[in-house]
């Protein structure tokens, strides 16, 4: 796996980090290395150590073990070269209530670009690019959710870095405002940005990103692109049949078919889950036509991203 | 990167709601409250009551004869010479306020006592010279031992009126009749409402360094991710605190003086010097507190807050004399206390103009404030955090 990205030049690289809460372990011997102009996706249930890894990464926590290197330097709390090209956008909204929008971007934008006029530019290329340009006299207050979120992207991102971390940047926002800040994020990385996202919106990370890593108990589970992890999958195709009878004996037949590796009866609903091959859906109805089972709607589906992370990490709750 | 930071920290302050209510609006409120609450009693001038005491001479000797010459030499006594059974009479009939035994003895030396049957301004007053004359004993008995002279006499009151000037207006006027210019014993009611609004920066400090750290706020992460150092961000940050605290109290002391027209007796600047020094001690107990607690969010507003309310309570902003209380029992804690600091230099200020106790009081507080600073960087040295 670790070879596979080192063919990228490296934006970041995270080698066996651990992370201790007190007895906890939020991150375990954790690898990750990002190249240039990637959108990385960063997947994994609640509390898998998502948001611990990235404020390891931007030197926010102290970490018990391991390097993490950012534009090829090591990464400290006083690497101001380093952190000049980087931007954050938060997990949690963080932006101040007293200033306008516009005050909000121009502040944060000024921590790391001193030159007015470049800072204007840079301001108003934020706000054009969130879509803010109506809202830039008022405060966060007044801004409805998927606003605020936009907002807070664009304070994170005004000063251009080349690196952005989004965590999960799409929390609570209606699916208009979403795809407007998925959009964005692709512009950004048109021009060269390079992107590290979490999000628990599988859709979202499967269009957006060109690389995904989940991440469980602190440690890398899987990576790959979506279509490779979709291919690590036994389960190739679900076919959902709607009968009003079968017998055990037609049961134990259909699973004789080639491909077919589970069957299932689920009240009148037939799953019938194959590995492969491309005509399963015909061999499935010329069976039922032959014992002269009666069926209603049927419908297949392909693996998604989604049926991955569940297989993945497992079906149990976290917290 | 430092007057952008410090721009935008002090617009928004100021366009903070809470803070222009509590810090601005508050003192000024409660002022006039004070004011319309003491009605005409503010301009009547220092009520020169005396204190009615007897004395009872326990022995006849040189020392007990001194010791009743001192307490006759002092203007705010009205002293009767009685016996024993005489004096209990009168205390009981409220003629005196209490009775003072003279110290026994020039071959077995012994302390002076008093005895009370009430509570009341006079009796602390009785007791506040008791216990100066006390805590001088060697030097007073000294220089009353050899006593000869009226002068020496007026030695040792001047040594009793060291101490007794740390007290409240009100003994401060019925003492000293040597200078003292007509200060309205209510005024300390407003120098401890002029304390409590200083110390009210302190939550101004622990907001501001809240927002400064990533441990503490979401906005604080932005700062530390930030290519900006943590020392320069606070700095500008709670310098534009300062400021925003220093035009608070400014315009306060305005309003007492030109609106209330209540006079400070002295020149403003003055005034306005020590108060802004307080300030600078109460945004340096914030950042402290921030420090400390302010990982815990209700802290960062109980912590100041309380902070403010005690202190300016024990220098006397809901019953006068509390810092004379307090200078009898705990000394000490009126040279901690910020408020009651500022309350003492502001007494001294408006009563007897600049003198080494204004300045010993500011230096005091300005101690406190770089105390409270020492411990503040030695907990935000840290670059990053255990946990977030
Ligand atoms: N400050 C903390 N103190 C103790 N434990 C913590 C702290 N922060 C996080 N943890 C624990 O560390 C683990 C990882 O948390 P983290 O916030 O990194 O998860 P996450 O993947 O970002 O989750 P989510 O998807 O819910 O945001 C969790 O088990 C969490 O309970
Ligand atoms: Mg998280």
């Amino acid at each position: 796996m670790q070879q596979e990205a080192a063919q990228f030049t490296p934006v970041v690289s995270i080698s066996n980090l651990v992370k201790r809460y007190h007895e906890k372990v939020a991150v375990d011997h954790f690898y990750l290395t990002v190249g240039e102009g990637e959108i990385l996706g960063l997947l994994g249930p609640n509390g898998s150590g998502k948001t611990t890894t990235l404020n390891c990464l931007l030197s926010l926590l102290k970490y018990d073990k391991g390097d993490i290197s950012v534009f090829g330097k090591p990464m400290t709390p006083s690497a101001y070269d380093i952190k000049r090209d980087i931007g954050v956008v938060m997990q949690n909204v963080a932006v101040i209530d007293a200033l306008s929008v516009y005050e909000n971007i121009d502040f944060f934008c000024g921590l790391y670009i001193r030159d007015k006029a470049q800072r204007k530019r840079c301001v108003e290329d934020a706000i054009a690019f969130t879509g803010l340009s109506e809202y830039r006299k008022y405060r966060p207050k007044k801004l409805s959710g998927g606003l605020l979120r936009r907002l807070n992207i664009a304070c994170g991102i005004a000063h251009r870095p080349k690196l952005i971390i989004f965590d999960e940047p799409t929390v609570a926002v209606d699916p208009q405002s979403r795809n407007a800040i998925l959009d964005g994020i692709r512009r950004l990385n048109k021009e060269g940005t390079t992107v590290i996202y979490t999000s628990h919106y599988m859709e979202e990370v499967e269009e957006l990103c060109s690389r995904i890593v989940i991440i469980d108990n602190g440690h890398q589970v899987a990576e790959g692109t979506a279509s490779s992890l979709k291919a690590s999958l036994r389960n190739r195709e679900t076919t959902t049949v709607e009968v009003s009878r079968i017998t055990e004996e037609d049961l134990r037949s259909l699973r004789e078919i080639s491909h077919v590796y589970d069957v299932m009866v689920n009240g009148g609903t037939l799953i019938i889950r194959c590995d492969g091959g491309s005509h399963n859906l015909v061999h499935i109805m010329n069976f039922l036509m032959e014992r002269g089972i009666d069926f209603g709607r049927i419908s297949t589906q392909l693996p998604t991203l989604n049926d991955v992370f569940l297989e993945i990490t497992g079906k149990e709750l976290r917290d | 990167m430092f007057g952008h930071i410090f721009l935008y920290k002090t617009k928004e302050l100021l366009r903070q709601k809470w803070c222009l209510g509590w810090n601005f609006l508050f003192p000024i409120i409660l002022a006039t409250a004070f004011y319309v609450g003491f009605g005409e009693l503010i301009d009547s001038p220092g009520v020169l009551t005396e204190v009615s005491v007897a004395i009872v001479q326990t022995q006849d000797d040189s020392t007990a004869d001194a010791f009743t010459d001192l307490v006759r030499s002092l203007s705010f006594m009205d002293v009767r010479i009685v016996s024993d059974d005489e004096a209990q009479q009168l205390l009981k009939d409220g003629t005196v306020s209490g009775i003072l035994y003279t110290p026994s003895g020039d071959a077995a030396p012994g302390e002076p006592s008093l005895a009370v049957c009430a509570n009341g301004i006079d009796q602390t007053i009785l007791s506040q010279f008791l216990k100066s004359y006390i805590a001088n004993e060697r030097e007073m008995e000294l220089i009353l031992a050899t006593a000869d002279s009226p002068d020496d006499i007026r030695k040792a009151a001047d040594l009793i009126g060291e101490d007794m000037s740390f007290g409240s207006d009100e003994i401060n006027l019925r003492y000293d009749d040597s200078g003292a210019k007509q200060l309205s014993p209510y005024m300390h009611y407003f120098f401890s409402l002029i304390a409590m609004a200083s110390l009210f920066a302190s939550w101004i400090s622990t907001s501001i360094l809240g927002e400064s750290m990533a441990s503490h706020t979401e906005i604080g992460k932005r700062y530390e991710c930030a290519p900006v150092p943590k020392s320069l961000s606070l700095t500008a940050g709670i310098l534009s605190g300062l400021l925003t605290q220093l035009l608070c109290v400014t315009c306060l002391i305005l309003y007492i003086q030109y609106v209330l027209k209540l006079s400070f007796n002295t020149p403003l600047i003055y005034v306005i010097l020590l108060t802004s020094v307080c300030s600078v001690t109460g945004i340096a107990s914030g950042v402290m507190f921030g420090a400390l607690f302010g990982e815990h969010p209700s802290m960062n507003v109980a912590v100041p807050l309380l902070f403010s309310m005690i202190c300016s309570f024990l220098s006397g902003l809901m019953v006068g004399n509390m810092q004379q209380i307090i200078q009898v029992y705990i000394p000490w804690l009126n040279r901690v206390n910020p408020a009651a600091l500022l309350t003492d230099g502001l007494d001294s200020l408006c009563s007897y103009g600049l003198s080494s106790v204004y300045w010993l009081d500011m230096l005091a507080l300005l101690i406190l404030a770089a105390a409270a600073i020492a411990v503040s960087s030695l907990i935000l040295r840290r670059k990053n955090y255990a946990s977030l």
